[in-house]
């Protein structure tokens, strides 16, 4: 019932084999080994002259290893070496000098950052200003002497005048057109452009055709061949 | 000027310092470097490749490699461990073109006659210039061990490197590190007491 406590108790309880003891010894010179494990091995190499041997043996061959001596390359190592190390500086010198000149062909460094600053400040002043607004230029503006009649948009002719008394007023800026109203600006509009002297519109003046009311639209007559 | 004599005084400089010197154009800081590892890379690999001509070369492979892609270099693992992975990585690469080689030579050996043969490492001069035959023999069990074995035990027992350092260098969990060099360990013991050498270790 207990099988499951008292075996690994048992194993652990069984002395030390040869070979186990061998698999550690490198463990246990090295102090890489456990606390119990260390115990174990040390109660091996008391007990056992094989294994005291052995322990003797690894300890020997790893000084020995340790003190091996120590070999010095040639000369013509380090003259080698130095030129190769030398030779692949300069290579990487060569190589970025490469890169540069593929990059900045022909034109000089300090003149491409130049262009670059100058188009740079250039493009912010452009998205600081924004777009530019339509300008009332004075060849538009309400000239002073001309008498501004509405024609055949139907707006009182008296509210009319006031209102372009009103923004004749004013002085000539822009937006000053977007004060008036849409029918307002184009009948402004078509009247500024019938009265100006050198609109070739100015030949064509002529009154609106009206109809009087209840008289019928002309029927065309049919012409016979 | 560049300097790489060993003979120069590395200085008080982190290797990131020095790095941060190299990036910024100083060229000859990077000589700093080469002082500091030099001899350690050097011994890492003769004793893994088993050759002078060829350790140089992986050395100066290491350097250049490591002065070509220092941007690429980041803090998270020492510089050191760095190096020591690039020039384990090389040295690797060598020892298998070695063995495509020999598998070549051998079956050329067969069919023609006129393969080359397998150079006898035991006779070469730079082994007989060594202090001590017993070093000679210890290298030459070091290069019988397995690519693994050899790696790892060369990196803890040769450059006193910790588990953690040859894990990252390995690219290997630490356990697996410590079992590597634990067989390592005993296979060299076993070969050396196979082959009745005595080089100090009552083997």
């Amino acid at each position: 019932m207990w099988d499951w406590v008292s075996k690994p108790l048992r194993r652990l309880q069984e002395p030390m084999t040869v070979d186990s003891f061998s698999d550690k010894l490198s463990a246990y010179i090295d102090g890489e080994l456990p606390e119990a494990d260390r115990v174990e091995m040390e109660r091996m190499i008391s007990e056992s002259p094989s294994c005291s041997a052995m322990y003797e043996k690894m300890v020997m061959l790893r000084e020995r290893l340790g003190n091996l001596p120590e070999l010095q390359p040639s000369a013509e190592f380090e003259f080698g070496l130095r030129s190769q190390i030398l030779m692949a500086a300069a290579n990487e010198m060569r190589m970025r000098h490469k890169v540069k000149q593929v990059l900045f062909p022909t034109v000089g460094r300090s003149v491409l950052s130049g262009a670059i600053a100058a188009m740079l400040a250039m493009g912010v002043s452009v998205l600081l200003q924004g777009e530019p607004e339509n300008d009332v230029t004075a060849s538009q503006a309400v000239p002073p002497g001309i008498e501004l009649v509405p024609s055949d948009v139907s707006i009182d002719p008296g509210v009319m005048n006031e209102r372009v008394a009103t923004v004749r007023a004013q002085p000539v800026d822009r937006g000053a057109l977007k004060q008036l109203s849409k029918e307002e600006s184009f009948a402004l509009s078509r009247r500024l452009y019938q009265a100006r002297a050198d609109s070739p519109a100015s030949r064509f003046i002529t009154q609106p055709r009206t109809r009087p009311a209840g008289q019928a639209r002309p029927v065309p007559v049919p012409v016979s061949f | 000027m560049l300097m790489v004599s060993s003979r120069q005084n590395p200085g008080e400089l982190t290797d990131m310092d020095i790095l941060s010197q190299v990036s910024a154009g100083n060229v000859d800081a990077y000589g700093k470097i080469v002082v500091r590892y030099n001899g350690r890379l050097y011994n890492f690999i003769y004793r893994f490749v088993g050759d002078r001509e060829t350790a140089e070369d992986i050395v100066q492979e290491t350097f250049l490699r490591a002065f070509r892609k220092r941007k690429e270099y980041r803090a998270i693992a020492n510089f050191s461990t760095w190096l020591f992975t690039i020039a384990g990585n090389l040295a690797k690469s060598e020892l298998r073109r070695r063995k495509r080689w020999r598998l070549f030579s051998i079956d050329r050996d067969e069919e023609t006659d006129t393969g080359m043969d397998l150079p006898d490492v035991s006779a070469l001069p730079d082994r007989v210039a060594e202090s001590s035959l017993a070093d000679v023999q210890i290298q030459q069990a070091i290069a019988s061990l397995p690519d693994n074995y050899r790696q790892v035990i060369l990196l803890r027992d040769v450059q006193g490197m910790s588990y953690q350092e040859i894990s990252e260098i390995v690219d290997c969990p630490v356990g697996t590190v410590k079992s590597r060099v634990n067989r390592a360990r005993l296979k060299l013991q076993q070969k050396l007491k196979n082959e009745g050498r005595d080089v100090g270790l009552g083997v």
